[in-house]
């Protein structure tokens, strides 16, 4: 059978080797303090570009 | 007792950085209701007999009671919701998840007579890109020309009438995965299966390395612009951000398109062409602002909790009904 993904889904993009840039990072390390680490959004940031993160009823 | 609350996701920088702010600045209360973990988390609780009063689950582990509220700030209500794993069934599991979302929007639909940013269904209906391309049109903004179509000829023909190479992106997006704009090319449009499967968003490219973010909080407008050489900033590596001042024009045009949506807020992605002509890309009802303060100092949590305030004080004019 073939795999079939939408038109869209060939842009893909993984977080793989994403780099956080460095100011955003140290950013929100210092207004969030140690919890900024654990409410890190995968491989992106928390407060993020991406405002697809919500857009689900999976 | 508690003004604002904050409906989000739990674990949410925007919604913590925001109750600081309103609390420490402004001694406004502020509690945060985590919308994906309700469950198994108690404290919802509605009745239309005397006793119980409205009340939901604050992320903290406490009670808010919703008559006490002035103003709901409704920015993510899906997510990933968690389920305990006791309930094993994966139909169950769903109706654990859609009853829970349905007795928080109750309860507040019901028994909240504040001002919302921005009403759940305005939120909910703005998303859609067909809908702000034709409204930001209709209101003056230059848009890109766009197709959005599974009719695999109709798709090949703007192809090859935007010289051969188009912008391809999603109608919506997905969680966990992300999604970019990408250039797709007419050779690479052979495969009818993959054009008719879903409905994708096909553009003409809006040239240049210039992008801004703008930031619509009621009447304020605040505005970035955001450097990369790729196509897609989203991830880039090379994102440069700095405050910009826009044009009233510009601006103005951005604020009707937000009251025409029916929304008090909206985060605008727009595209300057390198003849400087801003070209709208879409408007996300809660779009993410506070990257742009992190990366270019830009005191938007202030400005933000200013529009929270602001939009308070219509609140406590309005006249009783
Ligand atoms: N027609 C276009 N021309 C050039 N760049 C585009 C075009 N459409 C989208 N992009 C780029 O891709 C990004 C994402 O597209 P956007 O329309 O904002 O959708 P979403 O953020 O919902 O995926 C934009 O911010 C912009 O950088
Ligand atoms: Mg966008």
């Amino acid at each position: 059978m073939k795999h079939l993904a939408p038109m869209a889904a060939r842009f893909t993009r993984s977080h793989q080797g994403y780099q956080h840039p460095a100011k955003l990072d140290a950013w929100e390390k210092a207004v969030m303090g140690p919890e900024a680490e654990a409410m890190r959004w995968p491989g992106g940031s928390i407060s993020g570009s991406d405002d697809g993160w919500d857009d689900c009823d999976e | 007792m508690s003004t604002v609350a904050i409906i989000t996701l739990a674990g949410d920088l925007h919604a913590r950085v925001i109750r600081r702010q309103l609390q420490e600045v402004h001694g406004v209360e502020v509690a945060v209701v985590a919308s994906d973990t309700l469950s198994a988390a108690g404290g919802l609780t509605w009745s239309n007999v005397a006793g119980p009063a409205p009340t939901l689950p604050t992320e903290d582990g406490g009670v808010l009671d919703v008559a006490d509220l002035d103003l709901v700030w409704w920015r993510r209500c899906h997510g990933r919701p968690t389920v305990p794993d006791a309930v094993t069934d994966p139909q169950m599991r769903k109706l654990v998840v859609k009853d829970n979302r349905a007795g928080l929007r109750g309860l507040l639909l019901a028994g909240f007579t504040g001002t919302w940013i921005s009403d759940p269904y305005a939120t909910e209906r703005a998303q859609n890109k067909i809908l702000q391309l034709s409204v930001a049109r209709r209101l003056g903004l230059t848009v890109p020309r766009t197709l959005v179509s599974t009719d695999p000829a109709a798709v090949r023909d703007f192809a090859r009438a935007h010289g051969g190479t188009v912008i391809a992106k999603t109608m919506t997006g997905l969680l966990g995965t992300s999604l970019e704009a990408g250039r797709v090319t007419l050779e690479s449009l052979r495969d009818d299966d993959e054009i008719t499967v879903s409905a994708t968003v096909y553009q003409e490219e809006v040239p240049g390395t210039d992008h801004l973010r703008v930031m619509v909080f009621g009447d304020a407008v605040h505005a970035a612009r955001i450097r990369s050489g790729e196509l897609d900033w989203r991830l880039a590596g090379d994102m440069e951000v700095e405050p910009v001042a826009i044009d009233e024009r510009l601006a103005d045009r951005l604020r009707r398109v937000t009251v025409r949506l029916g929304l008090r807020m909206g985060v605008f992605d727009v595209k300057l062409r390198p003849d400087g002509e801003p070209v709208f890309l879409e408007v996300n009802p809660q779009g993410q602002f506070l990257f742009v303060e992190g990366m270019s100092d830009m005191p938007l949590g202030e400005a933000f909790a200013q529009f929270v305030v602001d939009e308070l004080a219509r609140v406590h004019r309005r006249v009783p009904a």
